[in-house]
């Protein structure tokens, strides 16, 4: 307790703004779970749904942005494929979900989440996005509508069937309209199975990458990053067999994993604290890491891996560790993001996903553990603020292409660059000098196992 | 230099002899050289140098700028590969093994141009040091295991003891960079005992340092020695040189000019041309 209180003690401003910002993170994440959906403060509503998809994109890209902290931050290696590894994440859970997917058991009369219409899609009149309530069957709630009215309308019937044979004159697979929790994923906690999968792929491309780069460091190395996030890239792209090609691999209903009773969809509320949960176990890994054996050998090599070598660190072993770690934090992160994604493809994963992170890394302060959380709560909270305001409409008579995001990150990094170039929350190493008492419980508390003559000789020069 | 400092450095320097004599003459050899060579290129840094360390002394290795003595240093130490010869640390074979598997087998140095790591604090730096006589791993350390948290006081305790060693114990928390360069010289041999070395070597631990600074660190050096570390040093200070080492060798254009006591290097004829040129 008494420690506790100490290491709150030690608290500076950008402390507490921390702890504000974990309160709220958890707050909006009881709103969800308890059913609240706009919150009304006076000079706004606050639709909770809405913020809570932004808090995800903060905690997502913090996952990233401190995965990728180890390579970049700790080690000193500028990794420019960061996006690589969260796809292979993405792409082993939505595989593995898809692969051990159970027989659908019908529930007719679940409301229906998703209605998905691959083959048709282009034979139908475009629908309506957003949340709709079919008229006189509340229960029935779709999120995501894309089917003529008279699939609505005869979904509302509870046929399927028919709904299916009134697409555009085609034919489809019932199956395809399913119902939110028809589907189970095939044993209890498998998708933390699959994470933990994804993150040990990711990391085995980390050693795979890292391996033929042991010699290379500044922009060799990046370039080489780059070029196999390319590879990495075309390959998800290309290989339609694994991936799904460009069309991606669609988590439908039937492939949602079930976790603590209810299909996992991003708007879920078990959804947003398994999200939190990993962050705040990447934190706590990051903070052990850091201050450990392997921290330290990370960080000398990134300062000057000659004299790293020389203190008896076996450099290629260490960053190889590094990869790993990084891939495996990547990974995992990649496995959580495909479900707020929903539909995994290669696209999402590109070169600008890779600056992002970098970015957030550079914004909040290199090797910072702070500051990767907040430099990715800034950018990409900022991001969802542009994209707001470049809604038509959204923010008064604003109407800015959703691309400007990256003009502005530019800018903010610009500005940085000029101003505080060692980011936001630069990581803090040094500490007051120890008191004297402090000082004789040092030399007291010296070990024997390192043998040295036990004092110096009283020094007679004037010391400098 | 007031007369109070010389006086205070001859009262150093005698203590410092009576210290350096108790701890014995130099017995069995630790390090053995034979035919040491390396290339770049077409030119030849060092030629068929062999030389040896006794153990529990302190030798010394000179020579005009440029003669090798840092390529020679560089390939006993792994941070470049010789071309030919071989080096035995006790029988064990190091020419050809990674800088890191050299200091594993206790051979410890300092660099010419001073190589901390800057941006750490003291304390982190001689932790570094401390890294192969460590063991925890990766998940110890996610773990928090009851083994790895005493290790790591432990080490703290240790790296303490190096500090206090040097005399930097009261910086502890400082930032390496804001060092003074006596300082950071003395930080750099801490961090190089803290991989509990058998050999010290010393690139020019002396190079831009006041007299004072210098006496300092001879006292450091036999203190050293005194705990039964050998010492292989660089420098081009010829009083240190002189004053502290048991054996000097004198290398020239990558070749052994010298060998011998101080008094037998410092009177040799081929010494004193390399140093001041033939006499015309």
């Amino acid at each position: 307790m008494s420690r506790l209180r100490e290491w709150v003690k030690a608290f500076g401003p950008a402390d507490w703004l921390l702890v504000a910002g974990g309160a709220l993170v958890v707050l909006i994440g009881l709103l969800q779970a308890l059913g609240v959906k706009a919150l009304g403060l006076g000079f706004a509503d606050v639709r909770v749904p809405f913020v809570a998809a932004i808090a995800l994109t903060i905690l997502l890209q913090a996952i990233f942005a401190l995965g990728l902290n180890v390579v970049i931050g700790w080690t000193g290696l500028l990794d420019l494929g960061y996006a690589s590894f969260i796809a292979v994440g993405a792409i082993v859970v939505s595989l593995g979900l898809v692969l051990t997917k159970q027989t659908p058991t019908p529930y007719p009369d679940m409301p229906v989440r998703q209605l998905v219409l691959t083959q048709a899609q282009r034979a139908l009149e475009p629908a309506p996005g957003g949340e709709v309530v079919v008229r006189e069957r509340p229960d029935l709630r779709f999120d995501v509508v894309q089917g003529a009215p008279a699939v609505l309308a005869a979904l509302e019937a509870g046929d399927r069937t028919i709904a299916a044979r009134h697409v555009g004159g085609l034919t489809l697979p019932v199956g395809q309209a399913t119902a939110r929790g028809e589907q189970v994923f095939g044993f209890p906690g498998g998708y933390f199975v699959l994470l933990v999968l994804a993150g040990a792929a990711s990391a085995v491309m980390g050693l795979v990458r890292g391996f033929p780069t042991l010699r290379l460091t500044g922009d060799y190395y990046a370039i080489v990053t780059l070029g196999f996030a390319e590879i990495v890239w075309l390959i998800t792209l290309n290989e339609e067999w694994l991936t799904g090609g460009a069309f991606g691999i669609k988590l439908a209903g039937q492939y949602r994993p079930t976790v603590l009773g209810a299909p996992l969809y991003s708007d879920t509320w078990q959804y947003y604290f398994i999200v939190c949960a990993a962050l705040a176990l990447v934190v706590v890994a990051a903070r052990r890491l850091h201050a450990s054996r392997v921290g330290r050998a990370w960080a000398a090599i990134k300062a000057d891996e000659t004299a790293a070598r020389a203190s008896g660190i076996d450099v290629d072993r260490a960053k190889m560790l590094a990869f790993a770690v990084s891939g495996f934090i990547g990974g995992v992160g990649g496995g959580l993001f495909a479900i707020k994604l929903g539909t995994v493809t290669a696209k999402q994963f590109d070169i600008w996903m890779s600056i992002l992170v970098v970015c957030c890394l550079v914004l909040g302060g290199m090797g910072s553990i702070r500051g990767a959380v907040v430099g990715a709560a800034m950018l990409m909270g900022l991001g969802e603020l542009l994209r707001l305001a470049s809604d038509e409409g959204a923010v008064g008579r604003l109407a800015i292409p959703p691309e400007a995001r990256f003009l502005v990150y530019g800018l903010i990094l610009v500005l940085l660059m000029r101003f505080r170039p060692q980011g936001l929350l630069p990581p803090r190493e040094e500490g007051p000098p120890p008191a004297p008492d402090e000082l004789a419980a040092m030399r007291a508390a010296a070990s024997p196992l390192y043998a040295l003559p036990p004092t110096a000789p009283p020094q007679e020069g004037a010391a400098t | 230099m007031s007369a109070g400092d010389l006086e205070a450095r001859g009262r150093i320097s005698e203590r410092l002899r009576a210290l350096h004599h108790e701890h014995g003459p130099p017995g069995e050899t630790l390090l053995e050289v034979r035919g040491l060579s390396k290339s770049f290129g077409g030119l030849r840094a060092v030629n068929e140098f062999s030389f040896e360390v006794k153990k529990g002394s302190i030798t010394a290795l000179i020579g005009p700028n440029g003669a090798g003595k840092t390529t020679a240093f560089n390939m006993v130490t792994g941070v470049i590969p010789p071309t030919s010869g071989s080096i035995r640390l006790e029988g064990a074979e190091l020419a050809g093994l990674r800088a890191d598997q050299i200091c594993r087998l206790g051979v410890a140095r300092t660099f010419q141009n001073i190589r901390l790591f800057e941006d750490q604090t003291v304390l982190s730096n001689v932790m570094v040091g401390l890294h192969r006589r460590l063991e925890s791993g990766l998940l110890a350390a996610l773990l928090r295991t009851g083994h790895a948290r005493q290790e790591e006081a432990e080490a703290r305790a240790a790296a303490a003891r190096y500090l206090d060693f040097v005399g930097l114990l009261p910086r502890v928390n400082d930032c390496a960079a804001s060092l003074a360069y006596g300082e950071r010289r003395r930080l750099e041999i801490a961090r190089a005992l803290a991989s509990g070395p058998r050999l010290l070597l010393l690139d020019e631990p002396a190079a831009g340092m006041n007299p004072q600074e210098t006496v300092e660190l001879m006292a450091l050096i036999l203190r050293v020695q005194a705990a039964g570390i050998t010492v292989l040093l660089i420098e081009h200070d010829m009083k240190l040189v002189m004053e502290i080492s048991d054996t000097i060798f004198v290398l020239d254009h990558g070749e052994e000019i010298a060998r011998g006591a101080p008094a037998v290097v410092r009177s040799d004829p081929r010494v004193i041309h390399a140093y001041l040129g033939v006499p015309d």
